[in-house]
């Protein structure tokens, strides 16, 4: 068109030359439109036919009009042409029609001249059908974009290269790129794995070339690195005949793959579970075919899976006696799953047609209207069956014959046999009793179910054999006799003989017994016996007289001459021996001591040990010899002081739960008499008791606990009566032993001395002691459970005892949780806790114990407290603080941990887990009740505090006493220090000093003596090494020289030597109390209270 | 060396920890004479003696290193071995100085 029109401009110029009439046939032929318009007028001065045809009008009619009433309506007054002089070339315009349609034209404005006039030549072509091609072009893009943008798969357009030219909105979701990465360009390629390129470039070449390819997997990669699986449809686009690139939807199959790997899992798994299971197995359809079968099923009928599946019908295998029932559970169960029973016995024929004994399972598929059903043979096992209850037919006959009462029972203990005769002795019929089992067969004999001689040949029980009076194993056959009260109503004598019953495989299958009424020949014996002892008895009781009266009187003689004097004279030269004894010992067991930590070979330690352990034997016979001594002499003196009963029992468990521990021992001490526990009586002797005991205890018992248990009760009119009891689970006391127990050298019997040491002397020691303190002694035993000691003292109540302190905070109420693994422990500590008013529980393990809490914090009333106290796995507690910590409903809970063992670290440790209070075994109640008391307070206060241990608590008593001695000075006590090392001289007196003591000090032990004899002290500390003389020696020449004054002066041991036995070389030289170097504030406050008070009250 | 904290563990205000670890120096350097002269005439008694004496002391004042180093000593020469003896005299001469740097220091 726009050629047209240069032509036509081109041959405009011809006018000019005269070619007029050519002209004006080429004016009129043109399918251009053309107007001559006057500029000046804007009037249309001519038209040809082609514009006259556009616009609609004859040439007349427009000839003349003002250009704009066609030509660019809206550019009236602003026409770029004849308004502002511009020339035109194919410009886009408007051209208004008759019927008032504007139409689309291409325009060419030409100015020129006709006849001297100046015009202008429009001439312009009809675009309109173009444009509106174009739109619908544009708008069918539009479409077919938001279409890919809707899809949720990716679509996508490259050129040849591979360049992404399209990619729908969605697409570039998936693959997490955006617009913008587009269009800074991106190739196909990648987006996918490295791996997969080569065969993608490959694949688009040939989809360029045409080739239709089946969906191929590949794996995409996203932008962010990440991977999927996914196909790709694939086309070429074809522009102009030629591949311009390609066209495509990749989908992202991931949901496919996991479903289809499912898909083979499942199948695979439920086809192996098919094969596998060695039992036949059939898939059944509705209409009785057989879909499916399984090795096993081939293998029974003999058929393959090729001619049964899905070509037979289930009918066809079963007998026709069997079918009426099995079509209709086919029929119930497709009705209704569990109409129909599941499991059955039938019978069918198996490939040589032989009819088999079928166990039939039968199930619905759920979901289908097919059932699986597997088939066990069973054949064999009723066969067996069926045989042993032959033979179990045969042997009942067998057995019926036999004249003695005889009866045969299975493994199982159910009788299988029961014959004439002992259906006559018993009164039981056979019917009766056969296949009865749990010990029937005991009934008519004994009236009670249990185990009888026949039980003894299939386990062993002694129980049972105890009955028997005559019992002997004769080969495999056992043989008893024994009495039965209430047979045929009187007793009879009966001897049984029972023996095992054996398969062919040597395994026993039963056991038969046959038993005979002995009655009246154990009759005749017993008269015959009885005959015979009596006889004897008579004689007997006649010789004890004569000798007994032979006795008599010579003991009366030999009394009457020697009876005081000599005994008294031993007695006397015996407790003033054991003191020239005992220094020596004293040298012996000191340089044993440290002759064994120097480098000894095996050999040499051996018997250094053994020198040592002999030493400490015998040191420990000789005080207990010295003691006897001064009760057989008269000399015991008993000093009845006032002092506190519960501390002086708590402090002796202090130091004897060592040993207990290291059994892994409990040692509890319940102290059930609260109110009354200032007394007036000699701590002392009772000490000594109870070391006996306790000791003794521990030494005999390997697993368990000991528990020293005080009560009392009060009495209007007479002291109140103290009972003591040492509890042990030990090895016991022989019955026959009991009464001679608390007899001077006796023990148990000559191998427990062996075995566990010890002089015999110590319950006789003991027994005199709390007799001579007015008491009684006793023991209760049962071998090999265990044994109780116990005696009971008379004490007055000292009225004018102080106070006991009040603990901050009353604990009445609150909720407590006991966790122990020992129920022992558990028990002595909800007594404790139930003394001070709190509400208790107890349990044994962490999880009982959150349960416990847990419910509590539920029903809104909850454990303020919890005590966790593992005997045997101390970690365990922790991890429970950890537990109940970690718990946000529980985490309020004060938590006090008490330790068997205490280690380095532990405290900080429990304190990081939240622990409010550590404290290590024993744990008296007095400390317990302090720390219960003062955690609880600090919780009241919402205070926070320090990790409560022994140690703290002991402390903040101490200033407490302290502060009690420093407002009583009448009551400043004086110390003798004997230490001759100047800094430990020094640091002794300074730290005494603090709690207001006046010191002396000594630097050997002759200066002790010195000192000791021109002043009085209240308590001496004493090094055990120093120069001249040793503590140990000068504490010896102490007790020697109060054996005439009567007092007992305190003497308190300072050692470096912290070993086991110290403390035991310490007491056994005669001093009271131990504390260990380097000195610790703590220990010489606690034996200040101890034993300096004490002395002084 | 934190007078202050050691003080504080054996229940001491600064000020007697302080005259004890001057005491303790001196007494010390008594003790590590006697312990010298001992060593040199080969006195496994005397050795025996001087360390059980300086082991004591610095236990009960918390000069642990002393007290480690003297137990040793102890002990070896209970066995009848005096081998180490002489690296432990110069090495307790050492700390003794350091403490009385540290006396003096503050």
């Amino acid at each position: 068109m726009g050629i047209e029109v240069q032509q036509t401009t081109r041959f405009t110029e011809h006018v000019t030359t005269g070619q007029e009439e050519y002209l004006k046939a080429l004016f009129d032929a043109v399918h251009t439109g053309i107007l001559v318009i006057d500029p000046a007028a804007h009037r249309i001065i001519d038209v040809n036919p082609a514009a006259a045809r556009m616009i609609g009008l004859s040439r007349n009619e427009i000839i003349g009009s003002v250009c704009h009433r066609f030509v660019c309506p809206a550019e009236e007054g602003k026409c770029p042409v004849t308004d502002l002089g511009q020339a035109i070339h194919q410009s886009e315009r408007v051209l208004r029609l008759a019927d008032g349609r504007e139409c689309a034209i291409i325009k060419t404005v030409v100015p020129t001249t006709m006849n001297g006039r100046k015009c202008l030549i429009e001439s312009f072509v009809d675009i309109s059908e173009q444009k509106r091609i174009q739109r619908e072009i544009a708008e069918s893009e539009q479409r077919t974009r938001e279409l890919a943008d809707s899809l949720p798969q990716i679509v996508f357009e490259t050129d040849v290269a591979g360049n992404v030219t399209f990619g729908n909105r969605r697409g570039l979701a998936i693959l997490r790129y955006t617009q913008e990465d587009l269009d800074r360009g991106m190739n196909a390629l990648d987006m996918f794995i490295p791996e997969d390129r080569d065969r993608i470039q490959g694949n688009i070449i040939r989809i360029m070339k045409g080739e239709i390819l089946p969906d191929i997997e590949y794996t995409a990669r996203r932008k962010d690195g990440s991977t999927l699986p996914v196909i790709i449809n694939a086309a070429p686009i074809i522009r102009n005949g030629r591949a311009a690139g390609i066209r495509g939807i990749i989908v992202d199959i991931t949901d496919i793959k996991r479903t289809e790997t499912a898909l083979r899992e499942s199948g695979s798994l439920y086809r192996a579970l098919f094969e596998g299971t060695g039992t036949a197995m059939a898939i059944i359809e509705e209409d009785t075919t057989i879909s499916l079968v399984n090795s096993e099923f081939e293998y029974f009928t003999g058929l393959t899976r090729q001619e049964v599946e899905g070509r037979r019908s289930w009918l066809e295998f079963t007998p026709p006696v069997e079918l009426p029932r099995l079509t209709e559970y086919h029929d119930l169960r497709r009705a209704d799953p569990d109409a129909a029973p599941r499991r059955y016995e039938l019978q069918l024929r198996d490939r040589e047609d032989r009819l088999r004994d079928i166990y039939l399972n039968v199930a619905m598929i759920p979901g289908t209207t097919m059932s699986v059903c597997s088939m066990m043979d069973i054949t064999e096992r009723k066969q067996a069956e069926e045989g042993l209850r032959e033979s179990q037919r045969r042997l009942a006959d067998i057995i019926n014959f036999l004249p003695d009462a005889t009866f045969v029972i299975d493994r199982d203990g159910k009788v299988i046999a029961w014959n004439n005769a002992i259906e006559m002795m018993t009164g039981v019929s056979a019917d009766d009793i056969l296949g009865k089992g749990d010990f029937e067969y005991s009934l008519p004999f004994y009236g009670e179910r249990r185990p009888i001689l026949i039980d003894l040949v299939l386990n062993g029980n002694p129980e049972v054999e105890d009955r028997y009076v005559r019992r002997e194993r004769q080969g495999k056959v056992l043989v008893g006799e024994t009495y039965v009260p209430g047979l045929r109503g009187g007793g009879v004598y009966l001897a049984g003989t029972a023996a095992a019953l054996y398969d062919s495989k040597g395994e026993i299958v039963g056991a038969i017994e046959s038993i005979r009424d002995i009655t009246d020949r154990r009759n005749a014996e017993e008269e015959l016996k009885k005959a015979k002892e009596e006889a004897e008895r008579v004689n007997r009781e006649l010789e004890s007289i004569n000798r007994q009266m032979e006795e008599s009187i010579e003991r009366a003689n030999i009394m009457a001459q020697a009876a005081g004097a000599a005994n008294l004279a031993k007695s006397e030269f015996l407790a003033n021996m054991s003191h020239e004894i005992r220094t020596p010992m004293n040298g012996i067991i000191g340089f044993t001591t440290l002759t064994l930590e120097t480098d000894l070979d095996g050999e040499q330690r051996e018997y250094a040990e053994a020198v040592k352990v002999s030493a400490e034997n015998l040191m420990a016979l000789i005080n207990d010899i010295l003691d006897f001594s001064k009760i057989e002499a008269g000399r015991l003196t008993i000093e009845p002081i006032p002092f506190d009963l519960r501390t002086t029992v708590e402090q002796l468990a202090d130091l004897l739960v060592v040993r207990a521990e290291e059994k892994g021992l409990s040692l509890v001490v319940r102290y059930g008499c609260d109110a009354l526990r200032r007394v007036i009586g000699d701590p002392g002797r009772i000490r000594q008791i109870l070391t006996n005991l306790i000791s003794n205890a521990v030494k005999f018992t390997e697993k368990g606990h000991v528990i020293i248990d005080v009560t009392c009760e009060a009495k209007p009119d007479a002291p109140a009566m103290f009972h003591f009891r040492v509890e042990d689970t030990g090895i016991g006391i022989p019955e026959s032993k009991l009464e001679y127990i608390f007899e001077k050298f006796t023990q148990a019997d000559a191998s427990t001395t062996r075995r566990y040491g010890g002089t015999g002397l110590g319950l006789a020691i003991s027994k005199q002691l709390v007799e001579c303190m007015g008491g009684r002694i006793g023991v209760e035993s049962r071998e090999g459970k265990g044994s109780t000691f116990w005696f009971s003292l008379p004490m007055p109540v000292d009225t004018e005892a102080p106070v006991e302190i009040i603990p901050e905070a009353d604990l009445t109420g609150v909720r407590i949780l006991v966790v122990d693994d020992r129920e022992i422990n558990q028990r002595a500590l909800e007594e404790q806790v139930a003394c001070w008013g709190m509400r208790c529980s107890s349990c044994g393990s962490s999880e009982e114990a959150l349960n416990i809490l847990r419910e509590a914090h539920a029903a809104g009333d909850r454990f303020q407290i919890a005590v966790i106290a593992y005997h045997d796995e101390q970690s365990a507690s922790e991890d429970l603080g950890r537990r109940i910590k970690a718990d946000a409903d529980l985490k309020q809970t004060i938590l006090v941990m008490i330790a068997s063992i205490g280690k380095r670290g532990d405290a900080k440790r429990m304190q990081d887990v939240g622990f409010a209070a550590y404290l290590v075994k024993p744990v008296h109640s007095s400390v317990l009740m302090d720390a219960l008391a003062t955690a609880w307070s600090a919780s009241l206060k919402g205070l926070p505090i320090q990790l409560i241990t022994r140690h703290s608590l002991a402390e903040a008593r101490s200033d407490k006493k302290t502060a009690d001695l420093q407002g009583a000075p009448a009551l400043r006590a004086s110390v003798l220090v004997a230490e001759d090392n100047p800094v430990n001289q020094k640091l002794a007196v300074r730290m005494l000093e603090k709690f207001d003591m006046s010191v002396d000090i000594a630097a050997t032990g002759r200066e002790v003596l010195g000192k000791l004899e021109k002043g009085a002290y209240d308590i001496v500390f004493m090094d055990c090494q120093m120069p001249e003389m040793d503590g140990y020696e000068a504490t010896a020449c102490i007790r020697r020289a109060e054996q005439d004054s009567g007092r007992h002066l305190p003497i308190i041991a300072m050692t470096a030597n912290a070993m086991q036995g110290d403390r035991e070389k310490c007491l056994a030289a005669g001093m009271d109390d131990y504390i260990a170097k380097p000195i610790r504030r703590e220990a010489i406050a606690e034996m200040l209270q101890k034993w300096a008070r004490k002395n002084r009250a | 060396m934190n007078f202050n904290e050691m003080a504080e563990n054996i229940g001491l205000d600064e000020q007697d920890f302080r005259e004890m670890a001057e005491l303790f120096v001196s007494v010390g350097v008594t003790d590590l004479s006697k312990l010298r002269d001992a060593c040199a005439s080969r006195d496994c008694q005397g050795v025996l003696m001087s360390a059980h004496s300086l082991k004591g002391a610095s236990a009960n004042l918390g000069f642990t290193e002393i007290y480690e180093i003297a137990k040793r000593v102890e002990a070896e020469a209970r066995a009848q071995k005096l081998d180490g003896a002489g690296e432990a005299i110069v090495e307790i001469e050492r700390r003794l100085d350091s403490i009385t740097a540290a006396l003096r220091g503050q």
